[in-house]
């Protein structure tokens, strides 16, 4: 496949900074014709990093810091060293190194196992949730700090994609292409089908959720062994106690997807670890009393401001800060703990 | 449910603040230049960000971990850049996935070294008007139009020789998009 030259001119005007509005307006259109020409278009755009990694000059901290701070000299005082040190957190932090290495042992060799083939293709998520298609049309939606892997095979014998985090995926039918997920421990098995998934960063922990269709789940490389999840029903697998079992999901495990929310006499701890989760934003309490309040309200497609709005108005509280960052203030409830 | 991670109660001094800078300069500029692919303001929107933390830095007492909010600041100030240049479309964003960037992508020596072979060969077999024209953009950092004024050529022209400079580097370094991609996966699981 060949990229037209004009488009080609965009692409490297693109990159290079140089794109006005009509060029744009003309590029995207392109990329939005088929998922050849976005395709087209990440390669010609690695291969740019690729040569940008060569030619361009290195990113270079210490310089970039001393320019820093003269520009902004009266940003600073000069009594910095008069802070106190508190060393217990360099121990700390030397654990915390030890252990993600670890992890990434594992994960690194989990992943070199389950796709020998060399071309990998890595969907990741930070602070929002996104939405991507797969190779077959297939549909994947991750949660804020996720990740999904396939490699080249995928969508040739089978499809086959591993997952960290929370993701929804919507598998095109196709009945000679088996599609098989891989979370934690657990794997599945379906042909078509829509479901949510779910596995621990730090351990074999995973959960499976089935909206429609049919899967069978099972205990990873032992299909034999095989649950079959009729729609509302999910099935996880609990590492500490080397458990795969049918379970109920809780009610709010799709929100960081839908953004509806259940809360049924739910504490207001998990009310806001479940919003935090969802908006990836920040929500502190004033004291860790009012965690035990409890909430009884739904919520759907509401921004996270009106949402706590209503929960302070609702619990007496108080909200302040805005944005990603929000305080619940006041006095802890009494009455309905 | 498990909540919050331990609060460090400390303050961020100043010296948490160089090194924080030190540590994460280079990873956020990769994130603010793959937004608005230009050298210079991708370092002042991430010194930008860090002025804003340092102003902000009784925010984050007790706080975990200022990262987050660099990155917040980052992304809304390399938007409004591309906003106020009429430059920005939120396909493009979506398509590009600029978050991958905040993660370290280097290789080991050898590849390095590779690599570096390649792109020189490369170089070397473009015609000289396209090579010169490249290096003009890509090691001075001129602007198409500053080389197209100095050369005595259109912008057009520069456009195309660029164009015709990506498409040999392309052509040419396909084994390192794979590499890359395997490298990443090491770095991500």
């Amino acid at each position: 496949m060949d990229v037209p030259e004009d488009i080609l001119e965009l692409i490297t005007s693109y990159l290079s900074g140089e794109l006005n509005e009509e060029g744009i307006r003309r590029l995207v259109n392109w990329l939005n014709e088929s998922a050849d020409n976005k395709k087209l278009f990440l390669e010609y755009k690695k291969a740019w990093e690729l040569q940008a990694s060569i030619m361009e000059p290195a990113i270079k901290p210490e310089e970039e810091w001393e320019n820093f701070r003269r520009k902004n000299l009266s940003a600073f005082m000069k009594n910095e060293v008069k802070e106190k040190r508190t060393n217990s957190r360099f121990g700390q932090s030397y654990w915390r190194i030890a252990a993600s290495l670890a992890l990434i042992f594992i994960s690194a060799l989990a992943a070199i196992y389950l796709f020998r083939n060399q071309e990998v293709e890595i969907l990741q998520t930070q602070a929002i949730k996104e939405i991507f298609t797969l190779p077959d049309g297939s549909i994947i939606t991750l949660a804020p700090n996720s990740k999904a892997i396939y490699d080249g095979s995928y969508g040739k014998k089978e499809r086959k994609i591993m997952v960290t985090g929370w993701a929804y995926i919507k598998v095109e039918k196709n009945e000679n292409l088996p599609f098989r997920a891989l979370a934690g421990n657990l794997e599945i098995l379906v042909s078509g089908t829509s479901f949510y998934i779910q596995s621990s960063a730090t351990s074999q922990d995973a959960l499976v959720v089935l909206e429609s269709g049919k899967v069978k789940a099972y205990r990873k490389g032992n299909p034999s062994d095989a649950i079959e999840l009729k729609p509302g029903q999910a099935a996880s697998y609990i590492s500490s106690k080397d458990i795969f079992t049918i379970t109920h999901p809780e009610p709010n495990y799709a929100a960081w997807n839908t953004l509806r929310f259940y809360f049924n006499n739910t504490s207001l701890e998990e009310v806001v670890t479940l919003i935090e989760r969802a908006y990836s934003i920040k929500v502190k309490l004033s004291s860790p009393d009012i965690g035990t309040c409890r909430l009884t309200a739904t919520f759907d497609n509401q921004s996270p401001e009106a949402i706590l709005q209503v929960i302070a108005s609702a619990l007496h509280l108080k909200l302040e800060g805005g944005n990603t960052e929000f305080v619940l203030k006041g006095m802890p409830c009494q009455s309905n703990k | 449910m498990k909540k919050y991670q331990p609060s460090l109660n400390r303050r961020l001094t100043e010296e948490d603040f160089k090194n924080l800078f030190l540590k994460e300069f280079a990873n956020l500029k990769n994130y603010a230049h793959s937004i608005v692919k230009e050298n210079e303001t991708s370092s002042d929107i991430v010194q930008e960000a860090f002025l804003a933390l340092w102003e902000n830095r009784e925010k984050f007492e007790n706080e975990r971990n200022p990262k987050p909010y660099l990155i917040t600041i980052i992304r809304n100030k390399s938007i409004n850049y591309l906003r106020n240049h009429k430059k920005y479309h939120p396909d493009l964003e979506a398509i590009e996935d600029w978050e991958q960037h905040l993660t370290v992508q280097s290789t080991d020596q050898y590849t390095q070294k590779q690599l570096k072979a390649k792109i020189q060969e490369t170089l070397d077999h473009l015609p000289p008007k396209c090579r010169e024209i490249f290096m003009m953009n890509r090691q001075k950092g001129l602007k198409y139009k500053d080389i197209a004024s100095t050369l005595g050529i259109s912008v057009k022209t520069v456009e195309a020789q660029m164009a015709k400079a990506l498409k040999a580097f392309h052509d040419n370094l396909g084994e390192f998009i794979m590499l890359l991609l395997a490298f990443l996966m090491k770095i991500f699981f």
